[in-house]
């Protein structure tokens, strides 16, 4: 008697508790996603990535010039161990039963609970060409994300013009590249450039979608071209708060770094920022990520075709004063110091849990592997 | 249980018009794997009714004893080779795996049907082998490579701060492959090196036939004596050759077997706005189809011409056909009805480039804030600034004039 008591109040207390945790889930996700639709998302790629709040992520789709929101629905918590898989386009071809050379990487995030690694990539080309999103988890084992069923929300970046050129088909050829995007204070943030007239704004674009983006117009001086440029496509960004305010971080080609404060990106500005440093010419900054390392430093990561990673402590960029002058005769960097790590041939990186980063990187034999780094 | 595997009948079937590529044959039971290329799956024939309805009422994880891998090039099958994504089925005829995905041509598939694990399963003694086949889908014979139709501008002599080429291919193309198989050569035949800005995600429109190829704007600014390292992509005076080489992978997976090449000649720098003041409209007549015609003073960007001139009357937008040609410095519309007597509008969006992306409004990547770091300025906004209009008349004159 006195066990089929206890019994009941262990299952009575245990409903409780699984109602509350139902129903703090639903209420948590369902501000962000009352908007979103049930179904297979209708876009034409998956190409960059972000995580935003609550493990929705994002995706850039850039032939059918729009952001996805996906609610990935993985809230299983993981520890933080390593993660690191040899040879993982190969494997991810194994999976999607396609040759190694069938298969383009092209991005990888980290989701910020389960700290499964999410990558983007396309199978096979031309017409036939499909696009994939991947889950790799830290014990290795790999996974497709089923988008036939999924929770999503569109946004349209772009309107079709009323006489637009267009193939045999009658097809647009126009069609906007999505250089890189993030999420940060209500906000995605997405870089990009069009495939006609050179123009490469930066929008905003509040979330959840309601139709609504600022277009801001930037420019910068670009230290190793010795001149300001207003039309240079920002490479890779980061959205960073220094003493309470907020930045977008930018890297651009040839690699200048360049901060601009949040609150000047409004729409229809066109807003100067103010370049900390020149990392370095003959240079693309692949990615760049916020970083703490186990002492508490506050570092950002960042990942470049030409060089290792480099370490920088945007503390630093406060008293930088901004850099508009061209480098002297022998000169190759300038502004803000930075640490150069031993991490070479690295494509995409981010935080995988409090005690790696993980990074997709290339080895010697043109493989790519996975490899985590202790913080 | 191996009464039941006895039972399945010596079968050799064919599934469509595919082959099955091996046969298993033990004694009595003979099994099947069958490989269809156009739905993406593989089967296993041969089993009795009764084996399939064993199976089916016992829920075998088929996963675990039918595999399908996609072989990488010359290492082979080994036991860290993951399988292919599918799903399995047990039908009353056989045992079907469906990959998720499409076969793609020219990738070494294997299936293995796990004879002992299945044998255990039914409880059979038999140790059994694995069933092996290996298939690769054949490309379409007919399948003719695609190949440069037209290169944008198509002028031959270009301004040293050329901005862009556009490249059109006959067909779809594959991507990630364009800065391998692209690339300019100098008078001597050398290569031009970081020419091109490389963005990892290809300007191709979106159906991969046409390539927008941007010159690294750090290389081909105007007058300024220290603005890059590297120095001018281009010299004035000097002649260059744009080459597509014949290794570039179409979008069926075909080199495009055809090199193609355009040579010109740099002249000096365009650093000047577009002027629409010097451009000439020749107005049809009204009953006619012929064409309106604008004359510009300089080449213009092939691909905005075809986006940023509108034609309006009485408020609409007219349809037609839009033709460049004398090297885009011609433009010219013909409507899909014929011309109604009355007043027209010219609307030319101001972001309208000329070759080296100086626009209605601005000169190329000019400095537009004046004050020092971290300003903000509303002016020179993308969209902000109103369309250039040019108002005519169109009447029943039998006779074209010229409008200034």
């Amino acid at each position: 008697m006195k066990s089929k008591l206890f019994q009941s109040v262990v299952v009575i207390l245990g409903m409780g508790l699984i109602f509350l945790v139902a129903f703090t889930d639903s209420h948590e996700t369902s501000g962000l996603t009352a908007n979103f639709e049930t179904g297979t998302p209708g876009h034409m790629a998956i190409g960059e990535l972000a995580f935003g709040p609550q493990g929705i992520l994002f995706y850039g789709d850039s032939p059918g010039a729009s952001i996805f929101a996906l609610d990935t629905k993985d809230s299983k918590r993981s520890g933080n161990s390593a993660m690191n898989v040899d040879d993982i386009q190969g494997k991810l071809a194994q999976k999607l039963g396609a040759g190694v050379d069938d298969i383009s990487i092209q991005d990888m995030v980290v989701h910020p609970v389960s700290h499964n690694a999410y990558m983007s990539l396309r199978r096979g080309e031309g017409n036939n060409a499909t696009y994939h999103l991947m889950t790799v988890s830290t014990d290795g084992s790999i996974n497709e994300v089923d988008l036939s069923n999924a929770s999503f929300s569109q946004f349209k970046l772009a309107k079709v013009p009323s006489l637009g050129e267009t193939d045999r088909r009658g097809n647009s050829l126009r069609s906007s590249s999505i250089t890189d995007l993030s999420y940060a204070n209500g906000k995605v943030f997405v870089a990009g450039i069009s495939n006609e007239e050179f123009a490469s704004g930066f929008r905003q674009i509040s979330f959840p979608f309601q139709g609504k983006e600022a277009l801001t117009t930037l420019e910068i001086y670009h230290v190793s071209h010795g001149q300001y440029e207003t039309n240079a496509p920002i490479r890779t960004f980061v959205s960073y708060s220094i003493d309470d305010s907020n930045y977008i971080v930018a890297g651009y080609t040839c690699t200048p770094l360049v901060l601009f404060p949040m609150d000047n990106l409004e729409d229809g500005e066109h807003v100067r920022g103010k370049t900390v440093a020149e990392l370095g010419n003959r240079n693309r900054p692949l990615d760049i990520i916020p970083y703490t390392d186990s002492q508490g430093n506050e570092a950002l990561m960042i990942a470049n075709s030409s060089y290792s990673v480099m370490r920088v402590n945007p503390k630093s960029f406060t008293n930088q004063s901004h850099l508009d002058q061209p480098l002297k005769n022998g000169e190759e960097t300038k502004g803000i110091k930075f640490e150069a790590l031993d991490y070479h041939n690295v494509k995409h990186m981010d935080n995988l849990n409090a005690d790696f980063m993980v990074m997709l990187q290339q080895d010697e034999e043109g493989n790519l592997n996975l490899r985590s780094i202790p913080k | 249980m191996l009464l039941i595997f006895m039972a399945a009948s010596g079968l050799w079937l064919y599934w469509d018009s595919s082959v099955p590529k091996e046969i298993y044959s033990n004694g009595q039971k003979r099994l099947v794997l069958a490989v269809n290329y156009d739905s993406s799956q593989v089967k296993v024939q041969g089993f009795s009714q009764e084996a399939l309805h064993y199976l089916r009422e016992r829920s075998l994880d088929l996963s675990s004893v039918f595999k399908v891998y996609a072989i990488p090039g010359e290492s082979g099958w080994d036991h860290s080779t993951l399988p292919v994504d599918g799903n399995w089925e047990i039908t009353k005829e056989n045992i079907l795996f469906r990959s998720r995905h499409d076969w793609l041509p020219d990738v070494n598939y294997v299936a293995r049907l796990d004879q002992a694990a299945l044998n255990a399963f039914m409880g059979s003694s038999g140790s059994g082998s694995v069933i092996n086949t290996s298939f690769t889908v054949p490309r379409p014979a007919d399948l003719q490579p695609e190949h440069v139709t037209d290169v944008y501008p198509s002028a031959d002599v270009l301004p040293q701060n050329l901005l862009k080429f556009y490249i059109h291919f006959s067909g779809p193309m594959a991507r990630g492959n364009a800065y391998e198989h692209i690339y300019i050569l100098n008078e001597e035949g050398e290569m031009v090196p970081d020419a091109f800005l490389e963005l990892p995600q290809e300007l191709w429109d979106p159906h991969a036939t046409r390539l927008t190829i941007l010159f690294d704007p750090g290389r081909i600014k105007r007058g300024l004596e220290r603005h890059n390292l590297m120095g001018v992509a281009f010299e004035p005076g000097k002649e260059y050759t744009l080459v597509v080489d014949s290794s570039m992978i179409d979008g069926n997976g075909l080199p495009i077997g055809t090199r193609f090449e355009k040579s010109f000649h740099i002249t000096k720098p365009d650093s000047e706005m577009l002027d629409h003041e010097q451009w000439t409209i020749n107005i049809p007549d009204a009953g006619s189809r012929r064409a309106l015609v604008i004359h510009f003073d300089e080449s213009l960007d092939h691909a905005l011409l075809h986006r940023m001139i509108d034609l309006n009357h009485q408020g609409n937008i007219l349809f037609g056909h839009i033709e460049t040609n004398n090297a885009e410095k011609v433009w010219r519309f013909i409507p899909d009805e014929p011309w109604q007597a009355g007043h027209y509008s010219l609307e030319i969006k101001p972001e309208l480039e000329d070759l080296a992306g100086n626009n209605l409004i601005s000169v190329f990547d000019v400095q537009l804030s004046d004050s020092t770091e971290q300003s903000k300025s509303t002016k020179h906004q993308p969209g902000a600034s109103s369309n250039i209009v040019k108002n005519f008349e169109i009447k029943f004159t039998g006779k074209e004039f010229q409008y200034q």
